[in-house]
């Protein structure tokens, strides 16, 4: 599933979430929408109980969502966390760093063959684990906000192009790589956003691939 | 000596052992009446592996808040997909959008990102998958 569109921030959430506050999709409709689980607008609470909860055993779901604050939309259990170690898709803020390059590559564009794996997982004991394989790749933190932007004179949302990017480049990538490299091209066209890939089971982020089937 | 009695006792016999002799016995036997054959029974091909994509653009045209690409997000994922998922996969799109066109807004194929056709999309989704 893909989504790109307006996420906010909701005055209230579950005992889950580390802003205290939930994630929510803006439908169209958002002035009249009632059943989304929060005043117009489609909550993660509701996303868990319709989509994540859902999906059985045996199925794979690999949910898009290039929106605001949309780190923790789908509120799943672990998330990997930032290069830095600091900080989760869940939005505990802080400013992130990329890491320091080696003297004299400052000023080097991106090189995927440069790029230095060192990612760990961080569990939400809140979220209970998911039967079936449910990952989300969102534009941003909680705290944050994910550009819509024009790159390569298209109109688009800064991580679509980015993750699109990554996967023509390499259909099959472990999970550190690939959200290194969606990061990093998002870093090198000057974005301050940072994509954040959470998982509804525990994953190896360096054995499992991200393919467009879902979790490989 | 022996060998020449072996042989000759080889040639005297009517048919070879083995086979023959069981080929006699069967024929003998009263031929069973032909039975119709048992009635077909249709079987299912074997399921393909679903895939299900929903994709939902939003840009809000005509309000305050418009967005720019989130149309060309889902046209672009899409593409991508369609290039990419093995043509082993039954594969099928929903696709929820809305976009500023010559005439007005145009939508996408399943109409536009409502809060109710995300639902809908979301239980299309999951009932590929369930079915």
């Amino acid at each position: 599933m893909h989504y790109s569109g307006h996420g906010v921030l909701s005055a209230r959430g579950d005992a889950g979430e580390l802003l205290g506050r939930n994630s929510l999709w803006v439908p169209l409709d958002y002035r009249s929408f009632r059943g989304g689980g929060e005043r117009g607008c489609i909550s993660d609470d509701e996303l868990r109980r319709q989509l994540v909860e859902q999906v059985p055993a045996g199925a794979k779901l690999w949910v898009t969502s290039d929106s605001c604050h949309s780190g923790s939309m789908l509120d799943l259990r672990y998330s990997v966390k930032d290069a830095s170690g600091r900080g989760t898709a869940f939005g505990a803020p802080g400013v992130w760093q990329p890491d320091p390059l080696p003297s004299g590559a400052a000023a080097a564009p991106y090189n995927p063959a440069n790029r230095q794996p060192a990612t760990l997982l961080t569990e939400n004991k809140f979220y209970p684990p998911t039967a079936g394989s449910v990952i989300l790749l969102s534009g941003c933190r909680d705290s944050q906000t994910a550009a819509d932007a024009v790159l390569d004179n298209q109109p688009t949302g800064a991580l679509t192009w980015s993750f699109l990017q990554c996967l023509r480049a390499n259909r099959s990538a472990p999970v550190k790589y690939f959200l290194k490299d969606v990061r990093a091209l998002l870093v090198d066209n000057g974005f301050d956003q940072q994509p954040q890939v959470s998982s509804g089971g525990p994953v190896d982020v360096r054995t499992s691939v991200m393919t467009l089937l879902g979790l490989g | 000596m022996y060998s020449t009695t072996i042989y000759n006792v080889n040639a005297r016999m009517p048919f070879r052992f083995g086979q023959g002799v069981w080929r006699r016995r069967i024929t003998s036997r009263p031929m069973p009446t032909p039975q119709a054959p048992p009635p077909s029974v249709p079987v299912a091909p074997p399921r393909r592996p679903q895939f299900r994509a929903l994709l939902v653009g939003n840009n809000y045209v005509g309000t305050g808040s418009e967005l720019g690409g989130c149309v060309a997000d889902v046209r672009q994922t899409r593409a991508f997909l369609a290039a990419s998922v093995p043509a082993s996969m039954d594969a099928r799109w929903y696709e929820l959008s809305d976009e500023r066109g010559p005439h007005g807004v145009l939508q996408g194929a399943q109409g536009r990102g409502t809060g109710a056709n995300i639902l809908a999309g979301i239980a299309w989704m999951l009932a590929g998958v369930l079915a």
